[in-house]
């Protein structure tokens, strides 16, 4: 039981990055594979803060702030001109992120990660096992379904997609274009945020190794796979892949190459996807 | 001595570097893919080579091999993956993921082949140094040098003075003209990837012998080499390799002022600092490919 | 008043001169049209009208205000819009939609309101749609409203590009070709719609290549060649101009 409880949490986790992932890559079309290394951020914010002494909800609540504060900042050249920078600026957001969480050894325990962070306690309420977590993080993928369902459905919604379809149509229109995507940017950092926070304080262990590239390019496969630009799609994706994983656990395979049997299957399903069925089970085509 | 050395050092990585950055730009200019994979044509031939040399064969033939094998693996991707995309009507986007995807690929069916782990070439040659004057140089050091600057002179003779290089010129700068006129751009495309992957399976291999291998530490070669490209201009084979080579003294002279383990940080936190202080980019890039 | 006021504009794209020194200005409530052979410059001056390129000596003046070097959303927001040759519609958005984009107010176009004003919001929302259906029906695609624009057929294409430049409450338009590749029929409703835009009071300036339509449509020409300001006058003159139809429709053939 415990078992299929910390699946689902960790699905409606990865659920929550989908959603960031897909504001970005889905609805106005900036490609991104630095997800994880926002993410990261909230939960080293998060774990950093709460050893601290700071409340889970304050803690949450800075790691949302400083997550939008970089996805805008690191993805400012990608708001700013179309062409072959931001590419480059994504993966190198990554790669340095996680140069970062292995270096900065004061502040994120290097290499061997944090471990010990505090269990969630709201209101004298305390979410010490899954059983009461999914609580929680269920509340969580609610919060940010209806975000995203209430901006998909707003006049901005429509403004960003029509700023993927023709920017230029767009500014000729006198929208602030620019303004619009730093909007979208932040929530989508934002979402990052509130992943990253329930994900230090769920597995209550963190290292550099949960928030490096092929993380990210398990989310973008996520989104891939249940479909871009939906909200279905943000949620059948990571769901369906994290069962994936747990089956491969199942199989009898030698403990070496658990992980790069993993990524295969990974990579052959977004070659897969893209080849086949580009718009996912529940998307439209990127 | 000691800037001396690393300065030699970072000229020859900087060459090898420039090996990826002139077999990335050639592709990418050609066709507008970010071919990411191209790390894991990278990675594959250093493992082959790696494998073939522990199975006895002479490093000559393994390396000849391994070329081979690159030339066999990037045909087949745009044949394979690449085309039947673009016939799709796949956005710039689409193709990037798939790349990503096949890197992914790549990098693991070489970790489950062959191995996880790292791993050195059995070769007792790649330890015995020359020493030139006060500077000394390995014996994979100095092959990858030469080979190097042999094969970035070799691709610019190649695409400037022959017919097939003028050829692919051709369709790289105006695609649909060269349609019309049946130069078929389809089969050029596939043997520019062809040309691009044994090209990258030198340094590949070479890297490997002079240091070791590592199934996925090749996608951070390869983001140098693209910053290298565009730092360099876009299209232009000499300004890639040139910045490469800059590039790489810069990371190797950057150990004597602070800690090895912050260089990549380093290197890239420059690059986004700079080009969002100067997006227009060091040299105005002629192409301006959206994705 | 004057409208809007071109001052000594010239414009270079590596050796060739697009725009040469030229001055002109438009009176409200006219519809000028901007003829003249290809590569004369005359969507060069749209780009530089709108702030899609920026002249290198010159200005460019709306209602006294100096907007040389304005934003080009900012023009929008005083008041100048554009459609473009080759359309630029959301082709995966219902024309509904396409024209939702483009209105003028900017209400619920922040991600914070959005979210966290719901209510509010979805009340913006019904306000725009009914906003922009009105437009719909005013430019005759009533009856497309869910339709995606990408399905519609070229002449309702067009006419969903005028539903748009509408929505940016606009005082001057210009349009660039808005007759350009219609038949017969969905020409002469163009030529209606442009007829309505002048009741209207709005002030247009057409790129039109079609000298019958120029008579019917135009209170007064301004003849481009080569990036020269040739002519400015009525439709009746610049036609029995011998020597600009001689450069119009080449040497020794005048229509």
């Amino acid at each position: 039981m415990n078992y299929f409880l910390s699946f689902v949490i960790l699905a409606e986790i990865f659920s929550i990055l989908a959603v960031s992932t897909n504001l970005l890559m889905g609805i106005i079309g900036i490609f991104s594979v630095a997800q994880a290394a926002i993410m990261g951020v909230g939960a080293y914010t998060t774990a950093i803060l709460m050893m601290a002494g700071t409340p889970f909800p304050l803690a949450m609540l800075a790691a949302v702030a400083v997550c939008a504060a970089i996805n805008v900042l690191s993805s400012l050249p990608a708001l700013r001109l179309a062409g072959d920078y931001f590419i480059i600026t994504s993966f190198g957001t990554q790669l340095v992120a996680t140069a970062v969480f292995i270096n900065w050894q004061d502040l994120t325990g290097g290499a061997s990660g944090l471990s010990g962070i505090p269990v969630v306690e709201i209101a004298g309420a305390g979410f010490p096992t899954a059983r009461e977590f999914i609580v929680l993080s269920s509340l969580c993928l609610i919060l940010v379904a209806a975000g995203f369902w209430l901006l998909m459905r707003s006049p901005y919604g429509r403004l960003l997609h029509a700023i993927r379809e023709n920017e230029v149509a767009v500014v000729a229109a006198g929208r602030r274009v620019l303004r619009a995507k730093v909007g979208v940017s932040a929530v989508s950092g934002a979402c990052a945020g509130i992943a990253g926070a329930l994900y230090a304080t769920y597995i209550s262990f963190i290292d550099p190794m949960s928030f490096d590239i092929h993380v990210s390019v398990l989310v973008v496969t996520m989104l891939v796979v249940g479909g871009a630009r939906t909200l279905a799609g943000s949620i059948i994706g990571p769901f369906l892949l994290m069962a994936i994983a747990q089956l491969l656990a199942v199989v009898d395979i030698p403990s070496t190459i658990v992980g790069p049997a993993r990524q295969l299957i990974y990579g052959v399903i977004l070659i897969a996807f893209m080849l086949w069925r580009p718009q996912g089970i529940a998307g439209k085509r990127l | 001595m000691l800037y001396l050395q690393l300065l030699i050092d970072g000229v020859v990585s900087g060459c090898a570097i420039g090996i990826v950055s002139i077999s990335f730009s050639y592709f990418y200019a050609t066709t507008g893919i970010f071919h990411v994979a191209h790390a894991g044509i990278y990675t594959l031939s250093g493992y082959l080579a790696w494998w073939m040399v522990g199975l006895g064969t002479p490093f000559a033939a393994a390396l000849a091999l391994a070329i081979l094998a690159a030339v066999v693996v990037g045909y087949l991707t745009q044949r394979l993956l690449y085309r039947p995309l673009e016939e799709s009507g796949a956005t710039p986007l689409v193709l990037m993921i798939a790349s990503i995807g096949l890197l992914t690929v790549l990098q693991n069916v070489v970790a489950i082949l062959f191995s996880p782990n790292i791993v050195q070439f059995d070769l007792p040659w790649r330890l015995s140094h020359t020493a030139i004057g006060p500077i000394a140089l390995s014996l994979p050091q100095a092959i990858l040098g030469v080979l190097s600057l042999l094969l970035f002179a070799g691709l610019v003779l190649f695409s400037h003075h022959t017919a097939a290089g003028k050829r692919i010129r051709a369709v790289a700068s105006n695609r649909e003209l060269a349609e019309i006129t049946r130069l078929d751009p389809k089969r050029v495309f596939a043997q520019v990837l062809a040309i691009s992957s044994g090209i990258v399976a030198v340094p590949g291999v070479l890297v490997g012998v002079d240091q070791a291998l590592q199934p996925y530490t090749s996608l951070l070669v390869l983001l140098t080499a693209v910053v290298a490209m565009i730092a360099g201009g876009i299209g232009s084979l000499t300004g890639a390799f040139g910045m490469s080579i800059v590039l790489a003294v810069i990371q190797s002279l950057s150990v004597a002022v602070m800690p090895g383990r912050w260089s990549v940080a380093a290197v890239f936190g420059t690059f986004i600092l700079f080009i969002l202080l100067r997006p227009e980019g060091l040299i105005r890039s002629r192409f301006s490919r959206a994705i | 008043m004057t409208n809007l006021t071109v001052s000594n504009v010239t414009k270079r794209f590596g050796g060739i001169v697009a725009l040469n020194d030229c001055s002109f200005s438009i009176d409200p409530r006219r519809t000028t049209c901007v003829v003249g052979p290809n590569g004369a410059g005359k969507t060069s001056i749209f780009n530089v009208i709108t702030g899609f390129i920026t002249p290198e000596t010159g200005t460019v003046a709306f209602q006294g205000r100096d907007i040389t070097r304005a934003n080009r959303h900012e023009r929008v927001r005083q008041g100048i819009a554009r459609t473009f040759q080759n359309l630029k519609l959301f082709e995966d958005l219902s024309a509904l939609d396409n024209v939702l984009v483009c209105l003028k107010d900017e209400a619920g176009n922040d991600p914070l309101t959005a979210m966290f004003r719901p209510f509010h919001t979805a009340a913006v929302l019904r306000r725009k749609k009914a906003e922009a259906a009105a437009l719909l029906v005013q430019v005759g695609l009533g009856h497309k409203t869910d339709a995606l624009a990408g399905s519609l057929s070229y002449g309702q294409k067009k006419l969903l590009c005028i539903a748009r430049v509408l929505a940016t409450g606009a005082e001057l338009v210009l349009l660039d070709e808005p007759t350009s590749g219609l038949a017969a029929g969905a020409l002469d409703t163009m030529v209606e719609m442009i007829h309505a835009l002048k009741r209207q009071g709005k002030t247009l300036l057409i790129v039109e290549h079609n000298t019958q339509i120029v008579q019917r449509i135009a209170d007064e020409v301004l003849f481009f060649h080569r990036g020269h300001l040739m002519a400015q006058g009525t439709p009746d003159a610049i036609i029995a101009d011998e020597e600009l139809g001689r450069i119009y429709f080449g040497k020794g053939e005048v229509h």
